[in-house]
């Protein structure tokens, strides 16, 4: 059986891939994908433990967090898409209207 | 299997769940019924805060143990929805107002109410996490609800990807508050003493509190509240100031008050001060009134955060207090924001919500300008309104834990604000009108909230103790 540390040492890895996708990229859609990929680390995590701990609630919640997860792209696309039709760009380095 | 007991207990969820489907129903097949769904809308909000004082059981979980009903859930409940119910018809008016007339605006209101029942009333992660989201997305959409503005939109975007980024810190706190402790039961947590000693669970909780931190808007994670405040419809941005953060208070307070992680206290009381200084000192320097007020509720909520530093008895208490007086205070000054607003044009911008279009006000219309300085007062906390209690409490119990330092800190900040209050106040008052502006009508709703507003603000300013009775008689 393979030691929990190693799951979840995959699961931090990809947590932060997904971070530094966010801080890194320009693309909005690009950004949204590498939150889902936070969420999807998370979940590996969930899972691992649940497994270690022999109690089923975490993955429960793991598809919990996959229903979410769906109803935040239809928004975070239907904003995004809301956006492009004013603006005409995703980059968000152009979206700033709002500053001080 | 449910019982009927239970369903009792959770009458005010089941009003909000029901109103908020009935209204997207009727906005489906009725195109033109916006006001039978702002009337089922009120009524549903007025049902829930009654059946709130009425005859619930006092300590319960209900629904496998999933939902809590306690005194502190109810209190919160209670000024969640009061600020909702504010907001909302106040909101009517301004959004006819806007062009952005739709049902759908009252639906996602009480889809978001719903959302934060949920969160107030959770006993485990994961209820938490789906009331947070319901709020969450609802917010996100509300936010964009100008749809052909591209502040409105810009706002959306912001708010989404820094909300849902943050949503991904909760829950690696989530997850690892699971691995130690093994359960995601609240009352299993607090059993377990041992928990507080390891390392991992308190990063968990760390990264927990990092989730609420962003909703509440606290120093370093507040960046996205004057944006979204500003680029927000101003019914929205009055919602989402008070009612959102009387979520996420209500949610984490007495978690972290219960808990009572000593060793988090040195975090917290730094972050407090930091907040506080943030918020007042970047909002002496605004010329746009949705921003100042954003950044003066980032001060707030600092404030806050001192009284949840404390971790005492009376904390939640304060914090409670503090959120009711902030409510009526807060939202009275945006729904005057909205009501001086000039109705939408082509342009992308918010018109008429500069320091300047304040400018003379009193000669114009000296019914709002009475009402602006008192909401003004209230924040600034000068004694004869509500807010300066909320204040009292807050920091009477952090004097109580021994943070006498953080205290005095905090009011000394808070005098800095007063000076960006009396700003707004002397252009009411002292300032020559700037050009010759059209008559602000105040429309009959939105008059009606701003009454309730301020007449509440000074009630609870002259009786303070009627809140504790109030929560004390009624709901023991």
């Amino acid at each position: 059986m393979v030691e929990l540390n190693y799951y979840l040492g995959l699961s931090s890895i990809l947590f932060a891939i997904g971070v530094i996708g966010v801080l890194v990229r320009r693309n909005a859609i690009i950004i949204f994908m590498s939150i889902e990929l936070m969420f999807n680390s998370i979940n590996l995590s969930l899972i691992s433990f649940s497994s270690f701990l022999g109690d089923v609630t975490g993955q429960i919640l793991v598809f919990f967090i996959i229903a979410v997860a769906a109803a935040e792209a239809a928004i975070g696309l239907a904003i995004i898409i809301a956006l492009f039709r004013n603006k005409g760009t995703v980059n968000i380095d152009e979206i700033n209207i709002l500053k001080w | 299997m449910i019982t009927l007991a239970e369903l009792v207990n959770a009458v005010p969820l089941l009003i909000i769940a029901i109103a908020a489907i009935l209204t997207l129903l009727i906005t489906t097949f009725f195109k033109k019924s916006t006001d039978v769904v702002f009337a089922v809308t009120i009524i549903s909000l007025f049902a829930a805060i009654f059946f709130y004082f009425g005859d619930l059981e006092k300590d319960a979980l209900i629904f496998t143990e999933s939902l809590r009903i306690n005194m502190v859930s109810i209190m919160f409940s209670v000024i969640a929805l009061t600020a909702v119910f504010i907001s909302v018809l106040s909101a009517k008016s301004y959004i006819e107002k806007e062009e952005i007339n739709f049902g759908e605006y009252y639906s996602l209101s009480l889809f978001a109410t719903l959302g934060m029942l949920v969160m107030i009333h959770s006993a485990n992660l994961i209820v938490l996490f789906i009331g947070l989201e319901l709020m969450s997305i609802c917010f996100f959409v509300l936010t964009g609800f100008l749809r052909k503005r591209v502040k409105s939109n810009e706002g959306a975007l912001k708010y989404f990807l820094l909300g849902a980024f943050m949503t991904g810190f909760l829950l690696f706190g989530i997850s690892l508050i699971y691995g130690t402790s093994g359960t995601l039961d609240f009352i299993k947590m607090l059993q377990n003493q041992s928990l507080v000693k390891q390392p991992l669970f308190l990063i968990g909780v760390a990264l927990f509190s990092i989730g609420f931190f962003f909703k509440m808007g606290i120093f370093p994670f507040h960046m996205w509240v004057p944006d979204v405040y500003e680029g927000a419809p101003t019914s929205v941005t009055g919602l989402m100031s008070t009612a959102g953060k009387i979520a996420a208070v209500g949610t984490l307070a007495p978690f972290i008050v219960n808990t009572n992680v000593t060793s988090l206290k040195v975090i917290f009381s730094v972050l407090a001060v930091l907040t506080m200084l943030f918020g007042n000192v970047i909002a002496l320097s605004q010329v746009n009134i949705k921003r100042l007020l954003a950044f003066s509720s980032i001060a707030s909520a600092g404030y806050i955060l001192v009284g949840i530093t404390a971790m005492n008895e009376f904390s939640v208490k304060g914090v409670a207090f503090y959120l009711f007086a902030y409510t009526f205070m807060q939202l009275g000054a945006f729904i005057l924001v909205s009501v001086i607003e000039k109705p939408s044009d082509s342009s992308n911008d918010y018109k008429g919500v500069n320091l300047d279009d304040y400018k003379g006000l009193a000669s114009k219309n000296p019914s709002l300008a009475v009402l602006l300085t008192i909401f003004l007062f209230s924040l600034g906390g000068i004694p004869p309104f509500a807010g300066f209690w909320g204040k009292y409490y807050l920091f009477y119990a952090a004097i109580k834990s021994e943070l006498v330092w953080l205290s005095v800190i905090a009011i000394l900040l808070s005098i800095i604000s007063i000076y960006y209050y009396l700003k707004i106040i002397v252009y009411m008052w002292f300032s020559k009108e700037s050009g010759n502006e059209v008559e602000i009508v105040v429309p009959p709703f939105a008059s009606i909230a701003l009454y309730i507003a301020a007449g509440l603000t000074i009630l609870f300013g002259l009786f303070p103790n009627l809140f504790f009775v109030m929560f004390k008689t009624v709901l023991k």
